[in-house]
């Protein structure tokens, strides 16, 4: 949570900095001291994020009636992301068009289950906004494992746990993140 | 001891506890010029529907309007001083500071650097009038309004004050710049080199040229080096130009690997280019150069908040050659 308090910030790394031109044309409008414009190579970015996730929904115990499901606790993050054209250059968010990643997670509070819920650990793929993840989940008090998987669009996501020979739960839920983020250009 | 007077609304003089204040931000003129700060900042601005010129005024009439009205509202919990003081020493706080950000580089970097970029541009201080209307405006009290009314307007106003809009800005890249600029006599022509291409692939020097002399003058590239921390880059010879008295250009393109000379660090560089006159006098000018980067990103307009400093412009001396 001390890493949550610096909140979203963005590292500019200068490695790759120049654009791209090609040399062996000479510029098209020459004026005596201006650089003509290079073309845009596009960013790289590694991002730090760190947050919370809220979710509620259905949940499925063996051998029990369906009851609320819900789920809250924290989830960091590491991704390698990029994008074609650069970030200053479209006014949009310092995020990555395209990235891949994994994230680390706790659903502190969760049902259906007893005492703390599971540990787990999933890989992401993001695209303009879309995301896909899916991984494992672990409950060290019930000692229960098994597949977890997402969707979703911007903070918004559809969440399926299933813990084997022990529960299931369907929930739809908010992702809050901040991120630290370095960029470099491609 | 200090004593404290009874509160009612629309009382001269008295201080009011936090959760009754906030009834001049629910009135229509501030509600607004909220609505037009927080639509020019975060949507006109850039988006190519009105001219620049506009919505980068737009907000500083609105702005001037309304922060002095939050001001106003802020002081009167911690001050008893009278409706029309405060309304003035508002304005007045607002133009004073606002001056300040717009005239000032240092005050402009302070506030640049902790609150949002802002632009060092002293036309901006053409809305300064609106705090002279606002302090007029808040002389009157407002009609009673309700606490979530209030508190809602003052989160909103609260917000749009503190949330600079994003500033239009470009990515910047890398440049090979000569470390001397400017016009000089070589031969029969009258030369002006600079670095017009910079990039990944290498650089291009252009070199804007015209007659100086009367009769024929015809130039050429023989030869051309840049010397990048001991790395040595050729460039190919041009074909003769011939001038005339309007300007023409010469190019030398240099194509190598510049973005590992950047990766590596390397900044620093010099330039010989060996120019022939006529088809027979050789003249060599000799040129210091960086590989300058002043910032991740520039602004639109080219004014950044606070300009970079610059070397001095020097004239670099060419050596004579010794003749074909």
């Amino acid at each position: 949570m001390l890493i949550a308090c610096v909140g979203c910030s963005v590292h500019h790394h200068p490695v790759n900095a120049p654009g791209h031109i090609e040399p062996t044309e000479p510029p098209e409008k020459p004026t005596p001291g201006v650089v003509e414009e290079p073309e845009d190579p596009g960013e790289r970015m590694v991002l730090l994020t760190f947050g919370g996730l809220a979710s509620a929904g259905v949940g499925y115990p063996k051998g029990q009636d369906k009851v609320l499901a819900y789920g809250l606790g924290p989830e960091y993050g590491l991704h390698f992301g990029q994008r074609d054209v650069s970030h200053a250059m479209d006014g949009d968010l310092v995020l990555p068009k395209t990235a891949v990643g994994f994230n680390l997670g706790w659903t502190a509070l969760a049902n259906p289950g007893t005492g703390f819920g599971p540990l787990y650990l999933e890989g992401q793929y993001f695209d303009e906004g879309f995301w896909v993840a899916g991984g494992w989940a672990y409950d060290v008090d019930d000692r229960v494992h098994g597949p977890q998987g997402e969707l979703g669009l911007g903070p918004l996501f559809l969440r399926a746990t299933h813990l084997l020979d022990d529960s299931t739960a369907l929930t739809f839920g908010v992702v809050v993140k901040g991120y630290q983020n370095w960029v470099f250009s491609r | 001891m200090l004593r404290g007077r009874p509160v009612t609304p629309g009382t001269l003089g008295a201080t009011r506890p936090l959760h009754s204040i906030g009834g001049e931000l629910c009135r229509p003129a501030p509600l607004a010029a909220l609505a037009v700060l927080a639509l020019n900042d975060h949507v006109l601005k850039g988006a190519g529907l009105l001219p620049g010129a506009l919505t980068g005024k737009l907000s500083d009439f609105a702005g001037l309007f309304l922060f002095p009205v939050l001001l106003f509202v802020l002081l009167r919990v911690c001050t008893s001083s009278s409706r029309q003081r405060l309304a003035w020493a508002s304005a007045g706080l607002t133009a004073l500071g606002f001056a300040g950000v717009k005239l000032q580089p240092e005050t402009n970097a302070l506030v640049s650097a902790t609150w949002g970029p802002m632009l060092l541009d002293p036309t901006d201080l053409v809305a300064l009038p609106m705090v002279a209307l606002a302090a007029c405006w808040l002389r009157r009290e407002p009609p009673a309004a309700s606490r979530p009314a209030r508190l809602m307007a003052l989160m909103a106003t609260s917000l749009a004050c503190g949330a600079t809009s994003r500033p239009q800005v470009h990515r910047a890249y890398p440049e090979w710049r000569l470390e001397t600029l400017g016009a000089r006599q070589l031969g029969c022509s009258r030369i002006e080199p600079w670095i017009s291409k910079s990039g990944k692939e290498g650089f291009g020097l252009s070199i804007m040229a015209r007659k100086a002399q009367a009769g024929d003058c015809r130039v050429e590239v023989v030869s051309a080096e840049a010397q990048i921390d001991g790395a040595r880059f050729a460039a190919e010879r041009t074909a003769p130009l011939e001038l005339g008295h309007d300007d023409r250009f010469l190019y030398v393109p240099f194509v190598f690997d510049n973005q590992a000379q950047w990766n590596a660090g390397k900044r620093t560089g010099t330039l010989t280019v060996t120019l022939r006159f006529n088809g027979q006098i050789t003249e060599t000018l000799r040129v210091s150069m960086r590989h300058v980067f002043d910032a991740p990103h520039r602004h639109e307009s080219g004014r950044a908040p606070i300009e970079p400093a610059r070397p001095p412009l020097v004239m670099a001396e060419p050596d004579a050659g010794g003749g074909p």
